[in-house]
């Protein structure tokens, strides 16, 4: 049996409705996709603020999911000792997931202002922000579950070894809850609810999310690689200091337009230019210990999972962030298409392909095996090729919507109306459409990829 | 360089400039939020500080019916429909114009067009909306973005 101790099976189910959730958000990104270029399919049963919502809701609710899956999975295991209460955490199961999905069937049975009312939002107003839509009472329902859940986490790592990586992952998930409180702060005066807001948003993204993964990734390379825990735990408390570090203070590229005052030109520009490093820093470290491992796992599709998560972390969240970030630049791109393609491969990249990563080490132990068998990590390292060349032709077709917009509609001497861009871009929009199909069929494929069965003709030794 | 630090010092780095780093972002967002709430460095002179019932009712509505779920304010939203911190000044304070395009809007059936959703909007709920919009395009963003096309 490759599973340590018995209670890490708590994380099976948070996977699965993760990746049941993955599902749903690439379909309804598919249906605003399309909305884009056809923009009354479906309407009006399902108008595109709905679709739209739908597509972000269903990302962060899936990457709390994972983040208390792998939470569940790696602390016990750190810890060397089981589970607090492991019958707690199929309960926040249930009831995270119910509200979930309460949340997201409420989307599309009501008007929103309905919703809304239903659930008494005039008591205390906090739904119709980008992000935060969800009633107010799902919030807290969120937030509820989540203190539950870290507090019993607390509790297993402090009976037993005390490591670095369940530091970070815990300093990570108590703080991802903390700022999600914030969202119950949403005042009249439009400059400090956004101000607010992107406390919220942008310290989960580049803060508190990523402090997580960079633990996700050290607790994947220390198993997947054998490199002394003491040179891994060395590099994520380096990476996570340059997080901190460049992430708090890099919420100042969301002020420079806003009405915030002109000092965030500085703050925002200096630090968040220093984002990309703590990236950079992900991808090195992981080719580093790559060229260091001390044996060669069987999971080959969670190793490339896992290294090409850094990579197109880097790329695409860093390099990525940084073309825009600067207050000059940005003066053109903020609130442009140029924004869409960023965000796509930033949560795509860092978030998703890690989640998947996390998803393929650890759930063939949950079914007591060591790794998939060899034909089924053929079938998922296609589906990470599909899906992550997919996502970047997605990324690109947008930037190119982006800079033409920008062109079109701000830059240019004659500058086009909103509508009339909209429309001549249309031909980048219909491609993005296309590949988010590629997309759709990668993750088919990666789904399947658990099915998949041995060959029988070769006699074949299970990795018990 | 990395191989000569060890862990230890690594731990003690994250700790020392999380905490700094944290203190720093806490001042200066607490220095904005004294900033903002006083009248000058937030509107133009010419706008009253203190926001009226009728904008916050705006605010309110904007809120409760998704608004951002397609349009931006001050660049953020969501980027379906047209850009609305411009709308007031491109229909040059036009009251009856503003609201003639939440009420009339999908009224002709055009296909393939993005449309938008019709609201049941009262008069007073109408006015309130476009006295919100009026506080955001009177917001001081610097003169963002250049061209008034939203």
């Amino acid at each position: 049996m490759s599973l340590k101790y018995k209670s890490q099976t708590v994380a099976k189910p948070y996977f699965i409705a993760a990746l049941l959730l993955f599902a749903v958000q690439i379909a309804f990104g598919l249906i605003s996709g399309l909305q884009y270029v056809r923009g009354d399919f479906l309407f009006p049963n399902l108008p595109f603020d709905v679709s739209h919502m739908v597509h972000t809701n269903s990302l962060i609710m899936l990457l709390f999911l994972t983040f208390m899956g792998s939470a569940y999975y790696m602390v016990s295991e750190e810890t060397e000792t089981e589970l607090v209460a492991p019958w707690l955490a199929w309960i926040i199961f249930w009831l995270f997931l119910a509200t979930a999905l309460a949340t997201l069937a409420g989307y599309v049975a009501l008007p929103y202002a309905k919703l809304a009312e239903l659930t008494k939002n005039d008591l205390f107003p906090t739904m119709g922000r980008k992000y935060l839509e969800q009633p107010t009472i799902a919030k807290l329902s969120f937030i509820v579950l989540m203190i539950i859940s870290v507090l019993q986490l607390f509790i297993t790592a402090w009976r037993g070894r005390k490591t670095g990586i369940n530091t970070i992952m815990l300093i990570g998930l108590a703080s991802t809850t903390v700022v999600f409180a914030l969202a119950f702060y949403n005042p009249n005066n439009l400059v400090l609810s956004k101000f607010y807001r992107w406390w919220v948003v942008h310290l989960w993204i580049r803060c508190t999310w990523e402090l997580m993964a960079a633990a996700m990734l050290a607790f994947l390379l220390i198993r997947i690689t054998g490199v002394h825990r003491n040179i891994i735990e060395k590099w994520l408390y380096l990476i996570s200091a340059a997080v901190l570090v460049s992430g708090l203070i890099g919420v100042g590229q969301h002020y420079y337009w806003i009405g915030a005052p002109d000092y965030w030109y500085w703050w925002g520009s200096v630090f968040s230019a220093l984002e990309p490093v703590p990236m950079f820093m992900m991808t090195v470290f992981a080719f580093n210990m790559l060229n260091l491992r001390n044996y060669e796992h069987p999971n080959k599709a969670a190793l490339l999972w896992t290294i090409g998560s850094t990579v197109v972390t880097f790329l695409g969240a860093g390099i990525g962030g940084f073309i825009h970030t600067l207050a000059p630049i940005n003066y053109y791109t903020h609130g442009t298409q140029i924004t869409v393609a960023h965000s796509h491969m930033l949560f795509y990249g860092t978030y998703i392909m890690l989640s998947l990563a996390m998803i393929s080490y650890a759930v063939p132990t949950l079914y007591g095996h060591k790794a998939k068998n060899e034909r089924a990590q053929v079938v998922e390292m296609w589906s990470f090729w599909l899906m992550t060349v997919a996502m970047t032709f997605i990324t690109l077709f947008l930037a190119t919507t982006g800079v033409l917009q920008v062109y079109l509609q701000r830059y240019t001497d004659n500058p086009q109306p909103f509508m009339v861009v909209q429309e001549r871009i249309a031909l980048f929009y219909w491609m993005r459409e296309l590949a988010g199909l590629a997309l759709a069929i990668g993750f088919v494929i990666y789904l399947a990829s658990f099915f998949v069965t041995a060959n029988q003709h070769k006699k074949h030794k299970p990795h018990h | 360089m990395i191989q000569t630090l060890s862990k230890e010092r690594a731990q003690s780095l994250f700790y020392v400039g999380g905490i700094l780093l944290l203190f720093l972002f806490l001042a200066l967002g607490f220095q904005t939020a004294l900033d903002l709430s006083s009248q000058k460095s937030l509107y133009d002179s010419s706008v009253d500080h203190e926001l009226s019932a009728n904008v916050i009712l705006g605010k309110t509505l904007w809120d409760k019916n998704n608004c951002s779920g397609c349009h931006t304010l001050l660049g953020e939203g969501s980027y379906f429909g047209s850009e609305l911190d411009t709308v007031f000044s491109r229909y040059q304070g036009h009251r009856e114009a503003i609201k003639d395009s939440i009420r009339f809007i999908d009224t002709y059936g055009i296909r393939e067009r993005r449309v938008m959703p019709r609201f049941k909007f009262t008069e007073s709920e109408l006015d309130a909306i476009v006295d919100f919009l009026r506080y955001a395009s009177e917001i001081n963003i610097k003169h963002w973005p250049t061209p008034i096309k939203g």
